[in-house]
């Protein structure tokens, strides 16, 4: 399955990239799954995430989402801190 | 309706002065936030403003849409600067015409308590001491929850 990923601010930061195309090795339902397989297969920082995902937001298509909100192929994930515009 | 994402300063007064000019506006409400210099008592040097280009356009039409749906408004301009921006800087303008002062006031409240949640924008604060990404708010939290009782 391939998703778009990308991260903003303080994620950004932390995991030296702000957007890559993933292809994982199965097929996914939720940006909560995601971070499971991702914390699985990769580790590190994606094991943090994944068990700190309450203190972040997520937007699929560019829409805010929540963790278990359906994904599909193709779809674009991204993962930030709160939002503290204005 | 009218978003503008942008790095430069802009004037607050003369988008005032424009919208003034058009026809029957008997009311223009603009909101602007500026850059403090100081943050928990920490002299700022400057902050630096980080978007997700693509969705903050589509949240704020999408905030826009649910004020215009709720008040009688003629026009709203919102401006938001991106990038490095310096201690008394203007970061956000919401500025909201109508025919009627109400209208005019709710919706540009409305649109800069949901901008401060739902728009995709982040602040980093660098001082001498640190760099610190900004925290939420629980007060702006607050606000949205009560727009969304009076649904």
């Amino acid at each position: 399955m391939n998703l778009k990923l990308l991260f903003f601010a303080s994620l950004r930061e932390q995991f030296g990239f702000s957007q890559k195309e993933i292809a994982l090795s199965r097929t996914v339902k939720s940006p909560e799954e995601f971070l499971l397989i991702m914390s699985k297969e990769s580790g590190g920082e994606w094991i943090n995430l994944f068990n700190n995902k309450k203190l972040y937001k997520v937007a699929i298509n560019k829409d805010l989402a929540s963790w278990r909100n359906l994904i599909v192929e193709g779809d674009e994930l991204a993962i930030f801190p709160p939002i503290t515009g204005g | 309706m009218t978003i503008i994402i942008q790095e430069n300063v802009f004037s607050i007064s003369k988008i005032i002065s424009e919208l003034s000019k058009k026809d029957n506006v008997g009311a223009v409400v603009s909101f602007s936030g500026y850059v403090r210099e100081f943050s928990k008592e920490k002299k700022l040097k400057f902050m630096e403003i980080e978007h997700y280009p693509g969705m903050t356009e589509k949240s704020l039409e999408s905030i826009e849409k649910k004020a215009r749906n709720q008040w009688d408004v003629n026009e709203t301009i919102i401006v938001h600067r991106v990038g490095k921006l310096l201690p008394k800087d203007i970061i956000v303008g919401v500025i909201v015409s109508s025919k009627h002062r109400t209208n005019a006031f709710k919706a540009c409240e409305f649109i800069i308590d949901f901008l401060k949640t739902d728009a995709p924008f982040w602040k980093k604060e660098i001082s001498d001491e640190d760099k610190v990404w900004v925290s939420e708010r629980q007060e702006d939290i607050k606000k949205k929850t009560n727009w969304n009782k009076l649904d």
